[in-house]
């Protein structure tokens, strides 16, 4: 017979640390999360703290994570970091939180620095993925596109949304001009509706834009989300009062009009559309009224 | 013999209570009139014998990148919407702005289908323009609200708050 060897300190707070970063990632849908267990996570991470105290805290991040305590769950992982500032191995959670407070230049730096000592960590690949495409970059994506070594079925997908997205950040940049939307109100929005989004779900982002350019100009984005269709009316009603509100505060109205987001039941993405897994459908100009 | 903004409301109305073969041309004929129905409804918004009179705008802003390209008809009502500084308004222009992308699609895409979030979202744009508009026509520029009765706060000389209760017409 095998006896299991008791587990110190450090392992127990390891364990914790990944039951909770799995829990995140198996997430589909809109947000859920059993407060119970959370509290149960925070109670064994309390009693054995003294393991680890960086990732301590990163525990503690983690768990507000889960809540969409984004804000609070940034400064407990300002703590850890200031434990151990050399600590990469608590690097991608942090990544992945700047990703949802749409702090995207900040995620692309994060995310550089971490994928140099692990070129293989889908995870922190993506985040860096759609936050170049957010902001327009496309240098990020080339560099890392070279670099990165993909190790599973998801990181070879991954590889290739990565180049479609090189190929055709350019050509968005010249179609949005056309519709009079520059780059820095692109990555404004983008960075609004991924943080509507982070809110909402911890599943990852599944999009296609196009481009209205007929007697209508705006730029369309469809999110797809596998969700009830009940939950998808109350998402867009409340992204276009998130929306209005944010343009409210900026004194920028005249931004409404420019976009349009449509979050849509995961299936609807096969809608007839031709190349429906493409991310950018091209510029509509049929003249309609 | 014309035609009010209330028979093209009605006709959405009668429509919804039957159904006709092949069920997506009906989906698409109940988006398309349910989109005019509020079209006609938000543009007396701007008509000048109304009560609560909106600014209609045919252009851009001034300080847009091409303030001289006029609006289209379509753009023009919920651009007036979504540039009208009142809250309640706003959401009609986006709720609107949303519906027409339906329309367009409804109308013109027939190589597309028409999805059950299409007709769900459709659905809602025309139950929330057709309150949130009946709400300005009764109460002007007081804050949309779904209660019977607000409180309005208005700030007084010397930063002195003002409150006092209002009913709110339905």
């Amino acid at each position: 017979m095998v006896t299991r060897q008791p587990q110190n300190k450090e392992q127990i707070l390891i364990g914790v640390a990944n039951d909770l970063i799995h829990s995140l990632h198996a997430q589909k849908g809109l947000i859920s999360f059993d407060n119970t267990v959370l509290k149960n996570s925070k109670r064994i991470a309390d009693r054995n703290k003294e393991g680890d105290f960086a990732l301590y805290y990163c525990v503690l991040s983690l768990i507000e994570t889960t809540k969409s305590n984004f804000t609070e769950a940034k400064r407990l992982y300002d703590n850890a970091m200031k434990i151990d500032q050399g600590r990469m191995d608590i690097l991608p959670n942090y990544v992945s939180l700047l990703y949802r407070l749409s702090e995207l230049e900040q995620t692309v730096e994060r995310a550089t620095e971490y994928l140099k000592t692990n070129k293989s960590c889908d995870t922190t690949f993506i985040k860096l993925v759609y936050s170049s495409f957010f902001l327009l970059q496309s240098a990020p994506l080339i560099t890392q596109s070279k670099e990165f070594i993909p190790c599973s079925p998801n990181g070879k997908d991954l590889l290739e949304t990565s180049k479609e997205l090189i190929m055709i950040i350019d050509q968005i940049k010249i179609d949005i001009e056309s519709i009079d939307i520059s780059v820095k109100e692109y990555s404004e929005f983008m960075a609004l509706l991924n943080k509507f989004y982070s809110m909402k779900s911890h599943a990852e982002f599944d999009f296609r834009i196009s481009i209205k350019n007929g007697l209508d100009q705006y730029l369309k984005m469809e999110v797809f989300i596998d969700v009830n269709v009940e939950d998808i009316v109350k998402l867009n009603s409340e992204f276009d009062s998130f929306f209005i509100d944010y343009a409210i505060e900026q004194d920028s109205l005249d931004m409404l009009g420019k976009f349009l987001v449509a979050f849509k039941l995961k299936n609807s993405r096969y809608d007839g559309t031709e190349n429906p897994e493409s991310l950018y459908i091209g510029v509509n100009e049929e003249m309609v009224a | 013999m014309s035609v009010t903004t209330q028979d093209v409301i009605q006709q959405k109305i009668e429509l919804d209570r039957f159904s006709f073969e092949p069920p997506e041309a009906y989906e698409r004929l109940k988006i398309a009139r349910g989109y005019y129905a509020m079209y006609h409804l938000a543009s007396d918004l701007f008509n000048s014998s109304n009560k609560h009179l909106v600014t209609r705008y045919d252009y851009p802003p001034s300080n847009s990148k091409h303030p001289d390209k006029r609006y289209t008809s379509h753009k023009a009502v919920y651009m007036s919407l979504l540039r009208s500084n009142n809250d309640n308004l706003i959401e009609v222009g986006k709720k609107l702005m949303r519906y027409h992308d339906l329309r367009c699609k409804a109308d013109y895409d027939l190589h597309l289908h028409i999805t059950e979030d299409d007709i769900s979202s459709a659905a809602d744009c025309l139950k929330e323009c057709t309150e949130r508009i009946d709400y300005h026509n009764k109460n002007g520029n007081i804050p949309f609200s779904r209660a019977s009765k607000v409180i309005l706060v208005n700030m007084g000389k010397g930063g002195v708050k003002k409150s006092h209760l209002k009913v709110i017409n339905r």
